[in-house]
């Protein structure tokens, strides 16, 4: 979105190579992402939306449109999307079937701020929402549930599921701080919680043990898919928390937990925000270390 | 002996829609559809008017601007029994708000058709639930689908226009139609709304299609008519709509008990009438009018009759 927007796919070759210099890269498994069929995406968003993003791709590198004041499309932002959204299909349907345990999707553009109207906030279709309405609507799960550790609030998440009690959402974020939504909704499948600037680790431990983790056992999800934004980081030049990584080491450990007692294990996992590239590729490690236990 | 009206009006409604409540003591009630109608006899205005029941909308015309997650809600929420009520963000569903909402949204495309066909010249849509509000995903404030929006996708996408505007004249903002055009120009979106009020949404979109206009509690029909003269009508002859839909509310009226603006009817027939020369210049005269918002039972009545007296150009 241009050579100095913090969203720039820096962040995957940093987190790649993070992987591989962590001695980890060699116990997963790389796929490749298909691209989404329309029809997934459009359980989320509306044909306007995406027809938005499709009709209005540049024709050349170096051209941008304008979707908001920081969301741009360029000539394979369509492309990009429709891998993204695919990688939430393809990963939700492997985990399903028994082939895998869990995933991570490496993808941009990133996702939860991409309200059913239109993309925003670097975002351009919502691909966790768009994996939590596959395992519903294709796989008739009953009950699933969305953890976002992102410091924003995942305004787009919530938008799509506020009217269906089948997703529970979990969350932290920094408040006041874009998108300055979330307050609002006083539902019990909607545990968004704010917390102010300069909040720590143990805090937000305290609120995952005190107010995510009662519900998610009262949810019993049967899949759980994960909004992984490290922009909590305190390193974020975006966000004003003070997480490390093994504060998302810890969450992550006690998401699987859940997922073990009540899901077998389903999770996929998003790459959402994060924006200082190395503590990024740091908590993206400490991230998939939880997810794929590996103690190495 | 009556002048001939020089205009075809139709009145789209439907029964079911007094049949959707939300309570006993709830302002959006099926009264104010009764008041109306009382309203329309009472000056005279009804017998000009070709009334027509609004068919059911297809879930196809609904998907435009809702997701079918949303539009499933609303109806397998219904509840068995009347008097009971499933209850979201400041609207509860009660037996018959299914079928009145596919009744309000069908008004919305059969009243685009008709007008698009010139059977009719324009037409209000008397209809509940109320729309405006209504977003992509979530229904809330009153309003369950969003019935203009529908109306304007359909112009847009079946019919094929390239451009039309919407003229929002509720006091509260229109939150649910700007989001839902927020990215298509060919919606050019005009209104004005109470600021510090439900649902203290609307300063952060500045696009040049997007022309709604934040006014202070009290400001009253003349500053009402500046702004439409200063900041709609030079945007709306810019973009030169070929069709006008009106979301009509009339709770900026001075009497209403929900907003605290100082409209009286006279800004009502005054704004239709600005609303009316916009769609003969450009857009073949094409209207179709929504009703939204207007608690006080009789000044919406006087102020619908006024608006509806002047689509129809009544003396």
């Amino acid at each position: 979105m241009g050579p100095y927007h913090p969203e720039s796919p820096v962040r995957l070759q940093m987190i790649e190579d993070q992987l591989i210099s962590s001695r980890i890269d060699s116990y997963l498994d790389f796929r490749l992402a298909p691209e989404a069929s329309v029809e997934d995406i459009c359980r989320v968003h509306l044909m306007e939306a995406i027809e938005l993003v499709r009709d209005n791709t540049p024709e050349e590198v170096g051209a941008y449109y304008p979707l908001d004041s920081d969301t741009m499309l360029n000539k394979y932002t369509w492309l990009a999307a429709l891998r993204a959204a695919g990688a939430a299909v393809a990963a939700t349907d492997a985990v399903i079937a028994g082939e895998i345990d869990n995933a991570f999707c490496l993808v941009r553009p990133i996702g939860h701020h991409a309200m059913p109207s239109a993309p925003m906030g670097f975002c351009v279709f919502n691909n966790v929402a768009i994996a939590a309405l596959r395992a519903l609507e294709v796989h008739g799960m009953k009950r699933v549930a969305i953890v976002d550790f992102d410091v924003h609030h995942g305004n787009g998440t919530e938008a799509a599921f506020v009217d269906d009690p089948r997703v529970l959402m979990v969350s932290f974020y920094q408040s006041p701080l874009y998108p300055y939504s979330g307050n609002e909704q006083k539902r019990t499948h909607m545990v968004n919680v704010p917390v102010p600037a300069g909040t720590k680790g143990d805090e937000v431990r305290k609120l995952v043990t005190e107010k995510w983790l009662p519900a998610l056992h009262a949810h019993k999800p049967e899949m759980i898919f994960i909004s992984a934004g490290f922009d909590a980081h305190r390193d974020d030049p975006l966000g004003d928390m003070g997480l490390v990584e093994d504060d998302y080491a810890w969450i992550t450990q006690q998401i699987m937990a859940v997922a073990r007692e009540y899901s077998q294990g389903r999770i996929v996992s998003f790459l959402e925000g994060g924006y200082n590239l190395s503590a990024l590729a740091r908590s993206v490690v400490a991230h998939v270390k939880a997810l794929a236990e590996l103690d190495v | 002996m009556q002048t001939a009206p020089k205009m075809t009006t139709a009145l789209y409604s439907h029964p079911d829609c007094k049949l959707h409540e939300m309570g006993l003591q709830h302002p959006e009630s099926p009264a104010r559809i009764e008041a109306i109608e009382a309203q329309l006899q009472e000056q005279g205005i009804a017998q000009h008017l070709d009334f027509r029941l609004a068919p059911e909308a297809s879930i196809d015309d609904i998907r435009r601007v809702h997701l079918l997650d949303t539009i499933e809600m609303v109806r397998d929420n219904t509840p068995d029994k009347l008097g009971d009520y499933f209850g979201i963000h400041d609207i509860s569903i009660n037996q018959y708000t299914w079928q009145a909402a596919l009744r309000a949204a069908g008004a919305a495309g059969a009243a685009t058709d008709a007008v698009i066909a010139s059977e009719i010249n324009n037409a209000f849509c008397l209809v509940r639930p109320i729309g405006h509000h209504a977003t992509p995903s979530t229904p809330m404030g009153f309003c369950v689908f969003n019935n203009v929006a529908i109306a304007a996708m359909r112009a847009l996408k079946v019919h094929g226009l390239e451009r039309v505007a919407i003229i929002d004249i509720d006091v509260h903002h229109g939150n649910g139609t700007d989001e839902i055009f927020a990215h298509e120009p060919r919606v050019m979106m005009a209104s004005f709304y109470q600021t510090y009020l439900y649902p203290f949404s609307g300063n952060e979109r500045q696009r040049a299609h997007m022309v709604n206009v934040p006014v202070p509690a009290r400001t009253k029909g003349d500053g009402i008519r500046k702004l439409v003269t200063e900041q709609w009508l030079p945007a709306l002859h810019a973009h030169k709509p070929e069709m006008i839909f009106i979301s009509a509310g009339f709770d900026a009226h001075r009497d209403d008990p929900l907003g605290e603006m100082e409209l009286v009817e006279d800004d009502y027939a005054w704004i239709t009438q600005q609303v009316m020369n916009v769609a003969n210049e450009h857009a073949q005269g094409r209207i179709v009018s929504f009703l939204e918002g207007g608690y006080n039972l009789q000044a919406l009545a006087k102020s619908a009759a006024a608006h509806i007296k002047t689509l129809a150009q009544l003396d």
